[in-house]
């Protein structure tokens, strides 16, 4: 890696270390809209009595309770909906950009939010996995629930970093989605965290198709505000860390086209993802993390069922 | 150059900051990193272009602010050529300023304006450094020195009067404006009184005095090369000119020029030539005749080529009867002397200055027609008058003439019918003088110095003159009888002088102050009957109830009384050089004004003025222009900030509309 690359060998966390205590933090403000995602119906665990109607199984009508009652009563057993919280972290060089205005590196950032929502989600009952995209030190977590789940992705979290290189070709960035989309069943949310820049052509048709077979697909597109709104004076001599390319421009003539062209790649993005019912956000890293993530509980809140 | 003036003059050299800075910063663009450098439309060489234009308003901005901060600096040590008035512990100042309007003052400087402007710009220029409290007077040195505006707090009055100023062909009197100024502030309170003079000092040095004076613009006193007519006298066919020019070099290679005007009022140098004739190449005066084509109405003199001043390079051309003209009736062998010649008192006469045409008579003539031949009339010893001499003589005197009687031993043989009125009524007595022996100096103080000469004139008898309320007495024996005596008759007067001018009877027409006397006479008559030719300036007096008019190459002239109590009397100053047409009792007269060779002649003297004087105005002064420079780098200041805005907010607007 060149000596002035931008991205810092450890994760910049900035001021939102330490994750651990940073997600409870985060989570703690989440829990008034939390909601359980348990629902009745069919299952192994009595859930309680509702009135018949025509149509019920008579096998679950309850013989006792009418007779108590004196009205037709049909049993009701709860059962796991399996609404796991799939949450994937795009690690690429990309991600550990910082400016100084910044809270913190895009993926300290993304890591953050991501460990609060998966704070809420295990206290909500439901399974929590991650999953990488590039990166270094990364290791995937499958679906668990139960609150040593959180300790877990935390360590997780932490112990990654972003990768070296000049991105993901198409195909690898294909096989990084492929097993996320194989270990998410039907019903589950996925979460994935990236600034969506230096992405292989057709990404974002790709990262649409996990929103296929009932999963609910959320994409936060986590930007620096330099990267955002673009504020640089002069002229200036710009490098991409990740391409190597590099353009000299005046910041003030290029900067209404460059905001065009990155809201024109946000609005490809959000046209795949509304195609398959997914969603996209856009955080800065300059904004407060519990709101972003209030955002995307929102989000995940009016989610088909 | 002082150390803080270099200095501050080093700080300009940071001028050249912002141009290195610029070249820096054109020579290496910051690199940064930037992760979707894939969205941005590569366009460095437009960028370029961009910069170094935005870049170059900026950088003059930057480098002029640089600059006036630099002079800013510098500022209070930077040296302006034009006049300033310097205080004395910023106390209020008496100011008398003394303007040079004379003929010399015309001459053009080495920045081609005449001395005249240069002097009227300098005390305008130290007018705008005049302040509430300080009083000012202005006196003009065109001869007569005059109060043009007498010592006044009203400063915008001043400044008007000063832009209304101008030139004149007048002499130089530059003493007596010195002298009017002083008086002007003497008795003001002011503790800093200074009299200033703007002139080019070609006359008279003034006195020392106090207040002593300032020279403010000692540049008027560089010399000329100059050559003028002074006088032209037409004589028949002949043109006599006299000529004054500064340096032989003035006169080289040019000619007079006889020309016939049209009218009175043509241009000098414009008409038929009558005749020419090349000047003599030497400095000083000179004469010169023109034999004329013919004979014109109106002749006119003007000399070819140019010199520094071209106002007195013309002329217009005067009668013989220019002089003034003086008859003398009296007994030629009584007022003769042992060594010859004419008698003592046409002697006399001819010693004076003033120019003259005496005319011996024999008797008073008895028709005031013949009378009118003469301007003034001296009679010297005289027999009593008759009848027809005393109607003459009062119907003479009526017009405005002047008649001096020298009245002797004969006062006493009137014969019957006879006597010496208007002179005086009733009889005069011819008597040996008791105890007096000369003339009461205090009674002729108006005489001036010369008053005293006639002590102990030892005369052989004394006139006792009949008085009468009307009578004035001008001069007393010491036995305080009436020497002199004048009798208004009409416009004119009749003086009577207590003694003839015959050596035989006293030694009066030998002392010095008989000059004086006659001098006096002339001046009187000269005052009331107006000359025909007269010097620039020379007052003429003319009676009020005549309802007179003078009408002068500058058109009609205005009148002033000639003092608050006669208001009999009015006033004209000749201003210019030229033909002015006299009308009173609705009876016009020609007359012609000339210069003076001496105010030709006069070279320029240079002043030394005392330190304490010259540090009272600067001619180069520390010119105050802070405050100028502070507000230019103010303005440069906001221009930069202004344009640093309208960027900013092009660019808002650009990308606003982009986002939209």
């Amino acid at each position: 890696m060149p000596k002035d690359h931008f991205v810092r060998t450890g994760l910049d966390w900035g001021s939102l270390a330490p994750l651990h205590l940073k997600a409870r933090s985060i989570a703690s403000g989440l829990y008034a809209g939390m909601h359980r995602s348990q629902r009745r119906g069919s299952g192994v665990e009595f859930g309680g009595h509702r009135t018949y109607v025509p149509g019920d199984d008579l096998r679950f009508l309850d013989h006792r309770a009418a007779m108590r009652h004196d009205k037709l009563l049909i049993r009701e057993f709860e059962t796991d909906t399996d609404r796991a919280l799939r949450l994937v972290l795009d690690a690429s060089p990309s991600m550990g950009f910082r400016s100084e205005s910044a809270r913190a590196s895009k993926l300290a950032y993304a890591s953050v939010i991501a460990a609060a929502l998966g704070r809420v989600a295990l206290a909500g009952g439901d399974a929590v996995a991650l999953d990488w995209l590039f990166g270094a030190g990364t290791e995937p977590m499958r679906a668990r629930s139960g609150m040593l789940t959180f300790e877990h992705l935390v360590h997780e979290l932490e112990r990654a970093n972003v990768g070296e290189g000049r991105g993901l070709t198409l195909e690898q960035f294909r096989r990084s989605l492929e097993p996320v989309g194989l270990r998410s069943r039907r019903g589950s949310i996925i979460v994935v965290f990236s600034d969506l820049l230096d992405l292989p052509e057709n990404a974002a048709e790709h990262l649409a198709q996990l929103g296929t077979g009932g999963r609910f697909v959320v994409v936060v597109q986590v930007l620096d505000p330099v990267e955002a709104e673009f504020k640089l004076d002069g002229a200036v001599r710009l490098k991409s860390p990740e391409t190597g390319l590099v353009v000299e421009t005046n910041a003030e003539e290029v900067r209404a086209a460059y905001l065009r062209a990155l809201e024109q790649l946000s609005a490809n993005f959000k046209q795949q993802l509304l195609r398959r019912s997914g969603q996209l956000l856009r955080a800065v890293t300059t904004e407060e993390p519990l709101a972003v993530a209030r955002r995307i509980l929102s989000t995940i809140s009016g989610a088909p069922r | 150059m002082s150390f803080l003036t270099g200095f501050a003059l080093l700080i300009g050299l940071l001028v050249a900051a912002p141009v290195v800075a610029h070249l820096l910063r054109r020579g290496k663009v910051r690199e940064q990193p930037f992760v979707p450098v894939g969205l941005i439309p590569q366009a460095r060489t437009s960028a370029r272009q961009k910069s170094r234009l935005d870049d170059k308003v900026l950088l003059s901005l930057r480098a002029l602010l640089i600059l006036a901060l630099a002079l800013l600096g510098a500022a209070p040590l930077i040296r302006c050529s034009r006049v300033s008035l310097s205080r004395q512990s910023g106390a209020s100042v008496a100011l008398a300023l003394v303007v040079d309007d004379s003929l010399s003052m015309r001459a053009l400087t080495a920045s081609g304006k005449p001395r005249f402007s240069e002097a009227v710009t300098g005390a305008e220029q130290l007018m705008s450094e005049s302040r509430e409290g300080d009083v000012v007077a202005i006196v003009l040195a065109g001869s007569p020195a005059r109060v043009l505006l007498p010592p006044t707090t009203n400063l915008k009055l001043v400044r008007e009067t000063l832009s209304q100023l101008t030139p004149s062909d007048r002499s130089t009197d530059l003493e007596t404006a010195v002298e009017l100024a002083r008086a002007s502030v003497k008795s003001l309170s002011h503790r800093d009184k200074r009299v200033l003079v703007f002139s080019d000092f070609a006359a008279t040095p003034p006195k020392e005095g106090e207040p002593q004076i300032s020279v403010p613009l000692p540049a008027l006193q560089a010399k000329v090369d100059n050559c003028a007519v002074v006088s032209a006298e037409k004589s028949d066919l002949f043109l006599n000119l006299q000529l004054a020019c500064t340096s032989a070099k003035a006169a080289l290679g040019r000619q007079a020029i006889a020309v016939a005007a049209k009218s009175q009022t043509s241009a000098l140098n414009e008409g038929e030539e009558l005749g020419r004739v090349p000047l003599p190449g030497k400095a000083g005066e000179s004469s010169l005749s023109i034999k004329l084509l013919r004979s014109a109405a109106y002749v006119n003199v003007y000399l070819d080529g140019s010199d520094a001043l071209s106002h007195d390079d013309s002329a217009p051309s005067s009668g013989e009867t220019g002089a003034l003209r003086v008859g003398v009736v009296g007994d030629r062998t009584l007022g003769s002397v042992v060594t010859g010649g004419p008698p003592i008192l046409e002697q006399v006469l001819g010693a004076l200055e003033a120019k003259l045409v005496v005319h011996p008579l024999s008797n008073v003539p008895e028709n005031d027609k013949e009378l009118d031949a003469e301007d003034l009339l001296i009679l010297d010893d005289p027999i009593a008058f008759t009848p027809e001499m005393r109607a003459a003589l009062n119907a003479w005197l009526g017009r405005g003439k002047v008649a001096v009687g020298l009245f002797g031993p004969r006062v006493g043989n009137a014969q019957l019918g006879s006597n010496f009125e208007p002179f005086f009524r009733g009889g005069a007595t011819w008597q040996k003088p008791a105890t007096s022996s000369g003339l009461l100096a205090a009674s002729l103080a108006w005489l001036g110095e010369s008053s005293t000469s006639f002590a102990e004139l030892a005369p052989q008898g004394e006139i006792i003159f009949p008085l009468e309320p009307t009578t004035e007495i001008l001069g007393r024996w010491t036995s305080n009888n009436a020497f002199l005596l004048e009798t208004r008759v009409g416009r004119g007067s009749a003086l009577s002088v207590g003694l003839p001018a015959s050596v035989d009877e006293s030694d009066l027409a030998l002392r010095p102050g008989f000059v004086a006397l006659l001098d006096y006479f002339v001046d009187l008559a000269l005052d009331k009957s107006g000359p025909h030719v007269s010097e620039v300036g020379h007052p003429w007096r003319l009676p009020a109830d005549a309802n007179p008019t003078v009408v002068g190459p500058s058109g009609a002239l205005a009148s002033r009384f000639s003092s608050a109590d006669d208001q009999r009397t009015l006033v004209f100053d000749p201003p210019l050089v030229g033909r002015y047409q006299v009308t009173s009792d609705k009876k016009g007269e020609e007359r012609v004004a000339t210069i003076t060779a001496e105010e030709v002649l006069n070279e320029p003297v240079p002043f030394a003025a005392k330190k304490n004087q010259r540090e009272a105005t600067q001619s180069e002064p520390l010119l105050e222009i802070s405050p100028q420079i502070a507000l230019a780098a103010l303005v440069l200041f906001t221009l930069e900030l202004a344009f640093l805005w309208v960027r900013r907010f092009r660019l808002s607007a650009r990308n606003a509309g982009a986002t939209s």
